[in-house]
């Protein structure tokens, strides 16, 4: 029966102020090793710390993170991971835990949760469709006196919206039971791209970078190209996470999900230069993202464009040969290349 | 600790993880996701044995109607047969009068949950707010 008493690390949603590294790694503080740093592969200036331990379910096809620390870690420091109880940052312990201490009204600057916010903003939308259904609705009648009891009612909704939102004290005796789930490419590139994360499977034995990577690669044909694209746009700076809510497979974002909306939407294409292999098959893990036809992109792009992102289609070159010595000489010998499709109206273009 | 909590935060739903293990995965993080994270009212799991899956029948809160909610894999495709087959075996299977809509809860390896509503023919839409 631990953390029953709620921890000084569950503290709420992440200040912004407080996501200031990129990465989670911390470089040795020498200015000399930064400056070679630049010329040089950044990994050997590095401090070495206490690896993250993750745990790979098959199962779930997911690497799972418990410890509190190494989850607000790896959520701060490059937004890798999603709380399995929580939109994406793992809040869920904080948000249902009394998160107004004291009865009664929120303090004016506290903290919300994403999920809070996103309710919030609900309640505002709906509040405005009403007004403008009641406008159209009640034309004839006297608006006064059915704008205040629209009024009224939605004040009752909101109460009781907010009480659902705090926790009555006495029934509470919550256990943070929030992981931390991190996909097989995110967990490789901990692993293997920055060397920060060990990961064991279920009868905690470790697994080595070549012994996840076949470890991944049984249960998703799919992986090595997926991760090939991770790798990719995290090299370049991007934070990566996962696109399924827009129908993609990947979103962008230019520093982070808490800062700015994602800008790009990546759909990946892989292309298999084999002889053997008939490029009209597809991976049964594509199989929703092949050039079919005009009315295929011009869907997605619709898409994209509604939740205000831009469609970047990857192009996967898969080279011909499949035995490799290494991981590194794997990856090497795909090939990346992107391309950015915009719908523009000629008459409107400048 | 903690993989124990959630193991116990799972007991209700652990011998239908055993009967239908292919199922077990989508069951328990939209099982999770309704009752934990969404804090649902009343969550019921149902077993369809026609369907080889289980279905769990849930209320947001009381005032709320009970929805269908159709656990399955982001992996699997669902075609009209395959959604005509569904509607028919819950009708046949719950003995009720027939549900015109199900939810499909669609889940993917990081845990993320999609909801989609699927209704049984067209359904005009509606001018209310209340959504």
């Amino acid at each position: 029966m631990s953390n029953l008493i709620k921890s000084s690390l569950t503290s709420g949603p992440t200040k912004k102020s407080s996501y200031k590294v990129p990465l989670p790694l911390s470089l040795s503080p020498s200015i000399l090793s930064r400056f070679l740093s630049y010329f040089t592969p950044f990994t050997l200036f590095t401090t070495s710390t206490r690896k993250i331990k993750g745990k790979y379910d098959e199962k779930t096809q997911a690497v799972i993170i418990c410890n509190r620390e190494d989850m607000e870690k790896l959520w701060k420091e490059g937004f890798f991971g999603k709380g399995n109880l929580s939109r994406s940052e793992p809040t869920w312990f904080w948000r249902n835990s009394n998160n107004d201490n004291g009865k009664g009204k929120r303090k004016e600057k506290q903290k919300l949760a994403a999920e809070q916010i996103t309710e919030q903003r609900r309640i505002v939308r709906k509040r405005n469709k009403k007004g403008r259904v009641n406008q159209v609705q009640n034309m004839s009648k006297v608006q006064q006196i059915t704008k205040e009891e629209v009024q009224e009612k939605e004040q009752d909704e909101e109460q009781t919206i907010e009480q659902t939102l705090t926790q009555e004290e006495e029934n509470v005796l919550l256990e943070d039971i929030e992981t931390l789930m991190l996909t097989t490419q995110e967990a490789f590139f901990l692993c293997y791209g920055l060397g920060i994360l060990d990961i064991y499977d279920l009868q905690d034995n470790l697994l080595s970078a070549e012994e996840s990577w076949k470890s991944f690669q049984i249960t998703s044909s799919g992986f090595i190209i997926r991760y090939i694209v991770y790798h990719y746009f995290r090299s370049l700076g991007w934070v990566v996470r996962c696109g399924m809510k827009f129908g993609v497979d990947y979103v962008l974002y230019e520093k982070g999900p808490v800062f700015k909306h994602a800008e790009y939407a990546v759909i990946i294409l892989p292309i298999h230069t084999s002889q053997n292999f008939d490029n009209s098959q597809v991976d049964v893990d594509f199989r929703n993202n092949c050039m079919t036809s005009w009315s295929w992109m011009m869907n997605l792009n619709r898409v994209c464009v509604q939740v205000k992102k831009s469609l970047v289609l990857c192009y996967v070159i898969i080279p011909s040969t499949t035995t490799y010595l290494t991981i590194t000489e794997c990856i090497k010998e795909y090939k990346v290349r992107h391309v950015l499709v915009k719908r523009c109206i000629p008459s409107k273009l400048k | 600790m903690r993989t124990m909590n959630v193991i116990s935060a799972l007991e209700q739903i652990t011998p239908f993880c055993e009967k239908y293990p292919q199922s077990a995965t989508h069951l328990s993080q939209v099982y999770l996701d309704l009752t934990k994270a969404k804090a649902w009212k009343e969550v019921k799991v149902i077993e369809i044995e026609p369907l080889q899956r289980c279905v769990i029948f849930g209320n947001a809160n009381t005032e709320t109607e009970t929805q269908i909610i159709v656990p399955c894999s982001s992996s699997e495709s669902w075609s009209i047969e395959r959604i005509t087959l569904l509607f028919s075996s819950l009708q046949s299977f719950l003995n009720k009068p027939s549900y015109k809509s199900v939810t499909l809860a669609i889940t993917f390896p990081d845990s993320t949950v999609v909801y989609y509503k699927v209704h049984e023919g067209i359904v005009p839409p509606t001018n209310n707010c209340v959504g």
